[in-house]
């Protein structure tokens, strides 16, 4: 029987579990978005860090926002979920509730 | 990112010019942009009150520091994985490495030789300078011995500059030992320290790691 090789699981710190809940929920999210739906667990500026690592580890996928040539602004960034980030959390979501499960069993 | 002619520069232009400059592609882009970009829809909210606008460039100005504050820190291990960056922190550590083994080198052998004839018969002076003397050995050795061990790169050269500072202190010792009336003990510990740092070099030269270092870097 061939062995199936094993995805290493990637860690999800606090943070990155409440984006990946919010983003779960709401589809796609701006990053301010992201702020004022976490009701202050997130932080403005720090949460781009946070969203660019997750981008790394392919959790997340992002969209520039479609703007005109000629308005000189910078295009803002539409987040959301990848299906693998969506999987990475409910690992993590059924690890916890074993957990919990066998604490109130024990 | 430029306006069209006649068209006032947007909000965050200063900050994106900056960051063009200053900041590398990964912190520009991952950053800076999105928070310049917050800024500018915000700023376009606010519309021309001015309480507005300026809370909310201070929001956001208070949030990019502490993004690039974040960031440094999570990335820390990522700096330190460059090599040319990893090198020249390792350099630093050189000589105060080398200085403090050589201290712990001296402390060591005064302790031994300290207890060991504490109750010794005899002149303390004696057992004191023999005790230094010998301590010098052990000092001129473990400086360079460090040096070499600790340097990156170029084992050998850096050995040989370190074995140099050794003997330029103790032709120090040895001169302040003739100048006023010939002091024995300063004269033997400069010539103990001199033996012990050329003896060191002598064996790093040979050390097959000095090598195997020296012709990965040629």
């Amino acid at each position: 029987m061939v062995p199936v090789p094993e995805t290493p699981l990637p860690s999800l710190s606090s943070k990155e579990r409440i984006i990946l809940d919010l983003l779960a929920s709401n589809g796609e999210l701006y990053g301010l978005q992201l702020v004022k739906e976490s009701r202050g667990e997130l932080k403005r500026g720090t949460v781009y860090v946070t969203l660019q690592r997750m981008e790394t580890k392919g959790l997340i996928a992002s969209d520039a926002e479609k703007l005109s040539d000629d308005s000189g602004l910078v295009p803002r960034r539409m987040y959301r979920a990848t299906p693998f980030g969506l999987r990475v959390r409910k690992v993590w979501a059924h690890a916890a509730r074993m957990l919990s499960m066998g604490e109130a069993g024990a | 990112m430029r306006p069209p002619r006649g068209q006032p520069a947007p909000p965050g232009s200063w900050l994106m010019r900056w960051a063009e400059r200053h900041c590398s592609p990964v912190v520009r882009d991952g950053v800076v942009l999105p928070i310049v970009a917050d800024l500018q829809y915000e700023a376009s909210q606010a519309g021309t009150r001015w309480l507005a606008r300026a809370t909310v460039y201070l929001r956001h100005y208070a949030g990019l520091a502490c993004a690039m504050g974040y960031h440094r820190l999570t990335t820390r291990r990522t700096a330190l994985a460059n090599p040319k960056l990893k090198a020249g922190l390792v350099w630093l550590l050189v000589v105060p490495v080398a200085l403090l083994a050589s201290r712990a080198a001296q402390f060591a052998v005064v302790r031994l030789a300290s207890m060991a004839f504490y109750q010794a018969a005899g002149p303390q002076d004696w057992i004191t300078g023999a005790s230094k003397s010998v301590a010098s050995v052990f000092m001129g050795a473990s400086f360079v011995v460090a040096v070499w061990w600790v340097a990156p790169r170029r084992k050998r050269v850096v050995a040989g500059v370190a074995c140099g500072v050794v003997l330029l202190w103790a032709g120090v010792l040895i001169s302040g030992a003739v100048v006023q009336g010939f002091n024995g003990w300063l004269f033997a510990m400069g010539l103990s320290g001199a033996l012990g740092g050329a003896v060191a070099w002598g064996l790093t030269r040979r050390s097959a790691h000095s090598a195997m270092n020296d012709s990965a870097f040629r």
